[in-house]
Order: structure tokens, then sequence, then C-alpha cells
């Protein structure tokens, strides 16, 4: 399992899972779907970081959105800018 | 009346829109619902937001209404020499808005000039309400917190109040605080009818600039206008 | 003597063509310099594109000639292939290309060797494993992969890409190559020869797309007479599905869908070049297309720079190599060099054999330069005749004084002709130069002389 250089852990999918999950649904995405989104998202980022030793966090962070990008923009924006609202 | 509204109500509309502009409130508005509905318990969006705007509304009219007692226990509240530094202080406002209101880069969001620390704190803060009493002294915090921004025009606004007779004090300071809450009020009601938060966040960063310089140019414009109006004039 | 703070000046990302000049460079001059490589010391070039490809090809155009020869009166009816002895003289032409690319010969050379994925943490830090290093330096040069495209179906067959194509027991009874460009159209030519049907297909106008146009027509018609193959310009494969042993095929052709059952589905769609190596942690700006780079191969961070196919240039060797060398003398040379192309000779092992110099016509209309044509057919000259192959041409470009802008030689051994015509270009020679120069009777050659005099 890659590790995450910045948090300092391994990586975690439920954790990349839980948050993406959390963003979907805070923009109104309907519950199920909001899962299945976080699903699809976190097994594309698997996907990426298994040949990986280390990662840092910006680009743990930067894969997902860009994942979730392909799949639904706005959600992947709040993802993005949650910590940039003020 | 319309000398009256050339020198009182329309630089207080002004002043109520200058202090709408700023995006504090919005801001922790809009962190609030989206962890609320993220939440185990959306359904408390409602509530939780009424009450955070209730203290908003709350802060601004006490705060006002004192500023306007204050103001009218002080003699030379409406002398010239009061009115200059007024106007002088909301011109440098305007400037200090103008230049720092928003963090600087193109990927930095809608991040304000609070300092990093401070802005994480109230992150956490943000998200870890879950009663109404959270959410109104939460809504009262952003208001205090930006003080050091909208006490320009509080100040103007309770400054031009007190030439009113008594109940239209009242009105007038209704019409103030319904005026600067305006948007964070229809966010509440965009939130209720669940439309997607990154819409409105994202149409606030893509037009941060031109309500950056809205605010700053409205300020300093107000400041001339009145220290022209007030300050030589009266 | 002062401890630097990095483990090394140097850190080469690759052992490709570009990686390893770059570092074998920095080795002699003295700095420490290490070498990471994630796969097979030596890169692509010697195991799975250049050398196997050209070593295949070779056997192909072999057993072509021979069983053209029974014009020269030769005894020709027996003439086959062991696809398995071909392998095996595919796998001794890569083991004597790659097989210098030890971690000793690295270390003689002074090179440290680092085996893993390299991956920025920083613009001075890389991880490989759980292990950090540090340098003051970095050269990328990672090269590129196969461009898989986005076809729905393609992950139910078992399709076939330049690598896996390299290493088939036999040759496929029907292929459905999706890509015409060289790749695919020299794997597809091999595997005609060798008796596959083939169908090679592409989105564009024309197969060879970045070719000269008269390329394209010409190896058009010989693939289609000469080869049996079935060339569908203009076509966009829409979907793959598996069907028993065969995979079904779906195109769209000038907007009708088609569909072709084959044995094997052989993709050439072109190549990505490998860039997921937390390049974001340092800051280095890329794209889809490869890495930014300035004119002297600098990243757009001051300390970083890139060689090679990650550019997303050339993909080719030479190339590779030329990138490498400048590179180096771009990070320790006081004076920058902008590298210069226009002597750089492309080749495409086909038969005849594709090779070209310096502008292309469109590149030249682009520009809106005004240039001169010429254009001769090989059947113009002796060798042609001698040999019994005709098919071919050269064309030459030149400016308004006659100096030669552009060549492409289309005959056996193009890559050994082009070689005059890239000193011209790269000395500034004119046609008339090469035209007055004496080339021996009888050669391929005297097309080269013949249409550098009639322009």
């Amino acid at each position: 399992m890659a590790y995450v250089v910045g948090s300092d852990k391994d990586f975690d999918k439920t954790r990349l899972a839980k948050a993406v999950h959390r963003s979907a649904v805070a923009n109104s995405m309907p519950t199920g779907q909001a899962e299945n989104f976080a699903r699809y998202v976190v097994e594309r980022v698997e996907k990426w970081i298994q040949d990986k030793a280390e990662i840092t966090a910006s680009e743990l962070r930067l894969q997902t959105v860009a994942t979730m990008a392909e799949y639904d923009s706005d959600v992947a924006y709040l993802y993005e800018n949650e910590n940039k609202i003020f | 009346m319309p000398a009256d509204f050339m020198n009182i109500w329309l630089p207080l509309i002004v002043a109520a829109l200058v202090q709408a502009s700023f995006a504090l409130g919005v801001s922790m508005l809009t962190l609030l619902s989206s962890h609320i509905l993220a939440s185990k318990k959306p359904e408390r969006l409602g509530r939780l937001s009424f009450f955070y705007i209730e203290g908003i509304f709350m802060a601004v009219f006490i705060g006002l209404a004192a500023l306007v007692f204050f103001l009218v226990q002080l003699p030379y509240s409406q002398g010239a020499h009061f009115w200059a530094i007024i106007s002088g202080a909301a011109t440098g406002i305007g400037l200090m808005v103008l230049l720092f209101y928003y963090s600087f880069g193109k990927k930095n969001g809608t991040r304000l000039w609070i300092p990093r620390a401070s802005a994480e704190f109230l992150y956490k803060r943000t998200r870890a309400v879950s009663q109404p009493f959270e959410a109104f002294i939460l809504g009262v915090a952003s208001v205090i917190i930006e003080l050091v921004f909208i006490i320009a025009p509080l100040v103007i606004a309770a400054n031009l109040i007190v030439n009113l007779a008594g109940t239209m004090q009242i009105l007038a300071i209704f019409i103030y605080v319904v005026i600067a809450i305006l948007p964070t009020f229809l966010l509440y009601l965009s939130n209720l009818r669940r439309n997607k938060i990154s819409n409105f966040q994202l149409w606030r960063e893509k037009n941060k600039k031109f309500l950056q310089v809205t605010a700053g140019f409205l300020l300093m414009i107000l400041g001339i206008y009145l220290f022209t109006y007030k300050a030589i004039g009266g | 003597m002062k401890k630097s703070k990095f483990d090394y000046d140097v850190i080469v990302i690759g052992s490709g063509a570009a990686g390893i000049t770059s570092a074998e460079i920095i080795a002699k001059s003295g700095k420490s310099v290490a070498i990471i490589e994630q796969n097979r010391l030596g890169g692509s070039a010697p195991y799975i594109s250049d050398i196997p490809t050209q070593a295949l090809t070779t056997a192909a155009h072999s057993l072509d000639s021979a069983r053209q020869a029974a014009e020269f009166g030769l005894r020709t009816q027996t003439v086959g292939y062991s696809y398995p002895l071909i392998e095996k003289w595919k796998n001794l032409a890569t083991r004597r290309s790659g097989a210098k690319f030890t971690s000793d010969y690295f270390n003689k050379n002074g090179v440290a060797v680092f085996r893993g994925r390299a991956h920025f943490i920083s613009k001075n830090e890389i991880s490989i494993g759980r292990r950090h290093l540090t340098a003051e330096k970095f050269v990328i040069a990672t090269g590129a992969k196969p461009l898989i495209p986005n076809i729905a179906g393609l992950n139910e067959v078992d399709y076939l890409t330049m690598e896996t194509a390299m290493n088939l027991l036999k040759p496929p009874k029907s292929l459905f190559v999706i890509g015409a460009g060289e790749t695919g159209c020299q794997l597809a030519e091999m595997f005609a020869i060798f008796g596959t049907k083939v169908y090679l297909a592409d989105a564009k106008s024309r197969i060879l797309p970045r070719e000269d146009e008269q390329v394209s027509e010409l190896f058009e018609e010989v693939f289609l007479k000469a080869r049996g193959m079935e060339v569908f310009s203009s076509s966009r494969v829409i979907g793959i599905r598996k069907h028993g042993a065969m995979s079904i095929v779906t195109y769209l052709q000038n907007g009708v869908e088609r569909f072709i059952g084959v044995d094997k589905v052989l993709l050439a769609t072109g190549y990505a070049p490998n860039t997921d190596l937390g390049l974001g942690n340092a800051g280095v700006e890329f794209d889809g297309n490869g890495i930014k780079v300035n004119e002297f191969l600098q990243t757009s961070v001051k300390n970083i720079w890139a060689a090679g196919d990650v550019l997303g240039r050339f993909g080719n060797v030479q190339g590779a190599v030329y990138e490498g060398e400048i590179v180096v003398a771009n990070i320790f040379g006081r004076n920058k060099i902008v590298p210069d192309y226009r002597a750089m000779s492309h080749v495409i092992w086909l038969s005849p054999e594709v090779a070209s110099v310096g502008a292309s016509e469109i590149e030249l209309t682009r520009a809106n330069i005004k240039f001169k044509t010429s254009v001769v057919q090989n059947s113009a000259i002796e060798r042609a005749k001698t040999s019994n192959f005709a098919v071919g041409f050269t064309k030459i470009m030149t400016d308004k004084d006659g100096r030669i802008l552009g060549a492409i030689v289309v005959a056996p051994h193009a890559a050994e002709i082009i070689g005059e015509l890239a000193l011209a270009i790269q000395y500034g020679m004119t046609a008339q130069q090469i035209a007055s120069t004496i080339m021996p009777f009888g050669s391929w050659s005297e097309v080269v002389r013949l249409a550098c005099a009639q322009v």
C-alpha cells in the first residue's frame, strides 16, 4: 500500500471514500448515487496508486479531483475547494 | 424628503450594499451547509442555517442600534471633523478591501484575508456545529470577525440614522440589516431548495474580483461623497 | 572537502537512449550521477521497439526477396519460414543489442544504478520504493508507452501492442491493425509477408498521415496490390467484442458501420509519454503530449531537464541520443545550446524503406517559405532495373538558392542513402553540389543525384 508523504501514513481507501462521499452528498447528490460515485473514484485512484510505493498528500488530492471531475465536475470542484472557501 | 434621500437614505443603502458584498458570512454559511448536508441528519439544514442567519441579523442589528445610541450621545457626531474622520476611514478601508480582501492567486478559491491559523480554527468550528445555539453564535462570530471591514459602513450608517426621527431610526436600521444580509439569506433559500452548493461557490469564485472591486470602490466613493457632502458641504 | 547536501550531482530517470547518453557523459565529466530504471536497463529500443522490429522486418523482407528471386533464375518453390526460428533470431538480435546494459556496465562507467520506479517528492528529492534520493539536478528520460485508446470492449479481448506482437509464437491468421502510422504499417507489412490477412485502419484520411502524401499513396497501393492487405482510411474503430476465439471489430467508415472478425487486434495508436512520476510535486509542467520544456530542454523547474520520447517530439533513438547530449551540455555549460533538428533523419522500415530529413512540404507551406521541388522515380535509374525493384522515388525540396531544405527517399537502403542528404542540410549545401558529386554507377544513390540535378 502506498505511503502518503505529508500525512505520514499509508493510503487509506476508506477515508478517501468517506471524503468523496461527503463532498458528493454536500453537493446534493442522492445518497445511493454518491456511494457508487465514491466507490468508482476510489477504485480508479487505487489503480493509479498500485504501482507506487510513495505519493504525496497533494498529488493524491489532485489525482482524486481529476478522477472525480471525469464523472462530476461540480463535486470535484467542491472537494478541491472545500478548504478554500474562506 | 428628496434632501433626506440624498443626505441619508442613499448613502445608507450604499453602506448596506457595501456590507452585503463582504464574503465571510456567505462563506461560512456555504461551509456550514455542506457540512450539514453531508452529515447523518441533513434535514437539520433549514433549522441550523436559520439560526446562523438569525445570529448575523441580531449581531448587525444590535451593533448598529448600539452605535446609533452611542452617536446620539456624542455632541459632535454630526460635526464636519467627525465626518471627515469617518469618510477618511471609509476611503482607507475601501483601499484595503481592494488590495487585501481576497487572497491573491488563481488557485486560492474564495480565500479571504483571514490569517490561515484563524481560518483553520473557523473551519473546524463551522464543521463542528450541531446545535441551533452553536449556529447562532457562529453567525454572531462572523460579524465580529469581519468588524475590521464592516465597521466603516456601520459607523457611516449609524451616523446617518442619528438624523432621523425615533421610529424612522428603527426602520432605517432594519432596512440596513436586511440589505446587508441579503446575499446570505439568498444562499439560505437556495440551499433549502437543495440547489448545488458548487454552483454558487463557483459563481463567487469567478466573480470575486468584481465583488472585491465593487466593495472597495463603493466604500471609497461613499467616503468621498460623505466628505464632500458632510465634511465640506455641511 | 565540502560535503554536498545532495546524494548526487545529477539523477537521470530512465535508462533509454536519452538517459544512458546523459548519464555516461555526466559520469565522464567527473560528476556524481545515478540512473534509475524501473524495467530493463537500456530502455525500450533494444527490447521492445527498434531492435526487435528491425530484426523481424529484416527476416520478413529477406523472405519477401527470396520469394521474388525466381525472376533471377533461382528456384524458390520451397522458400518458407519457421516462425519459432525467426523468434529465436529476434531474441538473439535483442540480446546482442541490449546485453551490454547491465548494472556492472554502468558502475564501471561511474554511474550508480537504482532499480525501481522513481517518484518526485519535491524538486530535489525522489523516492524509489520507500528509499529517498536527492540530487542537485535531474534529467527525466522516462520515454513513452503505447497509447491504449478508449474503445468499447477493448478490455474483453486479448489485444496486441508492439511489445506483445514481437513475442507471438506464430503469426495470426488474420490481424486488424488499429493505427496506420509508422509502427502500425511496419508491423502490418511484416505480418502480411508472413501470411497473415491484415486489415489496416486509421481514422485519418490516409495511412502514414505524418509522412508526405506521395509516400502514403505509394504504400497504400503497395499494401493493397503486393501484400494483399485491406486498407481502411477515414475509419474509426468504435467497438470490439469477443466471439469465441475471434474478435469482432466494428468500425465507422464514411458514416457507415462495418465489422470484421479477426484472430487478433493490434493497437498501434501512438505513444503516451511516461509522465506519471509525481511531476506535480516537483512543479514540473506537463500535459498529455509530454513534459513542457523551453528551447534548451529545461523544464519549468530550473534544476530539472528532460530529453527523449517523454517530450513527445520524435520517438526515435537518434533524436533521444541527440537530446541527451544537448541536455548535459546545457546543464553544465555556460552557453546554452538550442537543439537543431533540421538534419535529423527519420526512417520507416518498410519495403522499400522510407527515409526523410529536414522539412516536409507541408511544413514549408505552413511557414510560407517558397521552395522548389523535384521528384524522381526509382525506375529512372539503372539499379532499379538490375535489382528488378522499381517501386519508390526521391523528392528534394530546396529554397530559391538551391539550398536543400528537405528530402524524402523511398527506396531499398533509403536509411543509408539519407545520410548524405542529412549532411547536405547540416552544412547548408545546395542541390547543385550534390548533383555535381560523382555517385557510383548502379547504386541507389544515383536517384538522389538525379533528383538534385532536376531541381
